[in-house]
Formats: structure tokens, C-alpha cells, sequence
């Protein structure tokens, strides 16, 4: 789901910037964000940033990489989540080139706010069945920001095309949506068992430390 | 300061090349960025071909298959290699610590972040070189160990990070 640089025209990126930079306001006071906890935030960050760099076989010779976003939400709650996935998010564009530097404002806004909340919420919805809920949990935390993503794109042609030659992403909402979101709904279920195992497990592992 | 003034620039920059549609302009700004980047110019023109490359060119052949003219994708393309060469340029040149100190915390989070993922990254690929030379390789049944190093490193060195700012006087009174 990373986008490269020159795919998101920057009326869609700075405003989507600008609503990152009240989300992380708004974080700062709603963690109370004490100067103690940034080591914490930072390994936090750390985890979601290794997470997505484990490959698990799949039948059939390929692999599928763990998005973590919905364990770091569960483990942690969503606005740290949302904190450390945006810190990731941020180095991997810079550091690494996983996603463009461009499209920073709206993959933070689809994988670290509507992966994290999505996950978080769905969660506590469906908790009085842990099992499911954590299943539910880890789909929706790589549906919805697949979603949002489709939709940043697939708005590209109606905001900029010159003389019917696109100047951003070429492609509608009638081809990013179904090419982007579908896959998604089948790799979700993929994230779903791995949230489910790894959840459960490291509560078991670390009582009293991870929990939100 | 320098550093800061460089991250602005950047900004600034890409923004623009954001905003303008000329070919022209992102063929001069990735001159410009080659020049910047010194002796290693070229590994990072490799590596900014292979970080675009999939996704440009899966949109590319995707527009072909769709009876579009490919050509009209010239611009965009062009837009994504002089962005990309262009940050690839500014993290290879410049001391991104230096120009995160508009904000200490920004500043302080990037460094313990970058510090903690080198670690925990390190772990990832020995674990995986461990398996690979038993014959093993990482699925969900040897997945358990290695999360659980990978957590039990990240509590570990957060409380050595805040220990060792606390004891320089960082954190705390």
C-alpha cells in the first residue's frame, strides 16, 4: 500500500498534512505526552516499524508481510498507535523510501489513524468475544486504510487532468477501489490469524506490561 | 541551522515540483539532485529507480492495457523520480537530527526511534539467519521467539534510554 512520490497532487496532500498536524496536537494532549514516555514511544515505534518487515510464507511460494498495526493498537491503545505508526511512517519515507514523502500526510492518515482506531474500535465492539474481536480487529486494520487509500487515489483524475492527460495518479474510483480495496478484504483475513496468535500471545508473555 | 535550512528548501521544493506541470522542470531538478549528491549520486539514482520502479510500472502498463497513450505518463513518472532521487538526496547529504531541532521532541523522538529500530532490526535479520542455517525459515510456529526477543529488547532498552537521559539530565528534574 505504499505509495511512491508524484501520485498525490498537493491539494490533497498539504490538506492532508494539515489535518495529520491537529491529529498530533490533539495526540499530544490526549496522551499527556510526558518527556518520560518518549523512549517508550520510540520502541513502540520500533516494534510496528519490524513488524512490517516479517515476511511469512504463503502456499504457492510467495509471502505475506504483517502490517502490526492493529497488535500495536490493541498493545498500546490507539493514540499511541496513531504517535508511533506516524513516527514509522516517517522514517521508512525518509530513511528507507517505503512510501513517498508526498504521500506521508495520507498514508498517516489511513494506516496510523484509520488502521489504529478502525482496529481499536472493532475491538472493543466485538470484546465480549476476544477471539472474534481480535479477528475482526486485525481485518479491518488493513481494510479501512486500504479504503482510504483507494479513495486518495482514485479522486486524483477529477482534482487535476490537462487536455484528458492526467497530471497524478490516472486511474478513478472505479478502478482503485476494486483494485486496491478487494485484494485487501482477502490479505486482511492473512492479518487477522497473525494479530489474533500474536496478541494473545504476547498478553500471555508480558502480563501487566502490554494491555490497553 | 544549515540542516534546517536545507529541510525547508526541501519542502519547499517539493511542493513545487508538486505544483508545476513541465517536464523540463523535473528533468533540471533531478540534474540538480545528481550534482548534490556527491560521490554517491549514482547508488542513489539506483536505489530511487528500484523504490518507484514497481509501483510506476505497474500504473504505466495498467494505463497501456487500459488503450491509453503511456506517453501521457511521462510527467508523472518523471515527477516521482525527481521527488524520490530528491529525499533520497537529502537523507544521504544531510543530518536529519540536525534539521528535526525546530523541535527537541521531534528531535529526541526521530533519534531514540532510529536507534531502537537499528537494534530490533538487527535482531530480525540474525534471528532469520539463525533459521536459515538450520534449514528453517520464519513462519508462524518459529514466529514466537523471535516476538518475544523483539518485545522483551524494545521494554529493555526504553527503560536504558530513559535511565540514560534521566542520568544526563534530559528527562526529569
Amino acid at each position: 500500500m505504499h505509495i511512491p512520490d508524484g501520485f498525490i497532487s498537493p491539494q490533497t496532500y498539504l490538506p492532508a498534512l494539515a489535518l495529520c498536524g491537529a491529529l498530533w496536537a490533539f495526540t499530544r494532549r490526549r496522551v499527556a505526552l510526558e518527556p518520560e514516555q518518549l523512549p517508550f514511544i520510540a520502541g513502540v515505534s520500533a516494534i510496528s516499524f519490524t513488524l512490517m518487515l516479517i515476511a511469512l510464507p504463503l502456499p504457492g511460494g510467495t509471502s505475506v508481510h504483517l502490517g502490526g498495526v492493529a497488535i500495536i493498537s490493541l498493545l498500546f491503545g490507539p493514540w499511541m498507535g496513531f504517535a508511533a505508526i506516524s513516527m514509522v511512517l516517517l522514517i521508512a519515507a525518509l530513511l528507507f523510501g517505503e512510501g513517498g514523502i508526498t504521500a506521508y500526510g495520507v498514508n498517516v492518515l489511513a494506516i496510523a489513524f484509520g488502521g489504529s482506531f478502525a482496529s481499536f474500535y472493532m475491538y472493543r465492539l466485538l470484546r465480549r468475544w476476544e477471539r472474534l474481536a481480535i479477528l475482526a480487529a486485525g481485518w479491518i486494520s488493513v481494510v479501512v486504510p486500504s479504503f482510504i487509500i483507494a479513495l486518495a487515489l482514485g479522486i486524483q483524475p477529477l482534482i487535476a487532468s490537462e487536455g484528458g492527460k492526467p497530471l497524478y495518479f490516472p486511474f478513478g474510483l472505479h478502478v482503485t477501489l476494486p483494485a486496491i480495496v478487494l485484494p485487501h478484504l482477502l490479505l486482511g483475513l492473512l492479518e487477522a490469524v497473525v494479530t489474533l496468535s500474536v496478541v494473545r500471545y504476547l498478553r500471555r508473555r508480558f502480563v501487566g506490561v502490554l494491555g490497553a | 541551522m544549515r540542516e534546517r535550512l536545507f529541510l525547508g528548501l526541501y519542502a519547499l521544493w517539493v511542493v513545487v515540483l508538486g505544483m508545476v506541470h513541465s517536464e523540463l522542470l523535473m528533468l533540471l531538478s533531478l540534474v540538480l539532485a545528481l550534482l548534490l549528491g556527491g560521490a554517491t549520486r549514482w547508488r542513489i539514482l539506483r536505489r530511487s529507480v528500484a523504490v518507484i520502479a514497481l509501483f510506476v510500472g505497474s500504473v504505466t502498463l495498467l494505463y497501456a492495457l487500459f488503450g491509453a497513450a503511456p506517453e501521457a505518463l511521462w510527467l508523472i513518472n518523471l515527477r516521482a523520480l525527481a521527488i524520490t532521487q530528491l529525499s533520497f538526496t537529502l537523507s544521504a547529504r544531510v543530518n536529519l537530527h540536525g534539521a528535526l531541532g525546530f523541535s527537541p521532541t521531534l528531535q529526541l523522538l526521530y533519534t531514540l526511534s532510529l536507534t531502537q529500530i537499528t537494534l530490533l532490526r538487527q535482531l530480525l535479520f540474525d534471528y532469520r539467519d539463525a533459521l536459515r542455517s538450520r534449514g528453517a525459515r520464519l513462519e508462524r510456529s518459529t514466529l514466537a521467539p523471535l516476538l518475544e526477543s523483539l518485545f522483551d529488547a524494545m521494554l529493555r532498552r526504553s527503560e536504558a534510554q530513559q535511565m540514560a537521559l534521566r542520568a544526563r539530565g534530559v528527562l526529569g528534574d
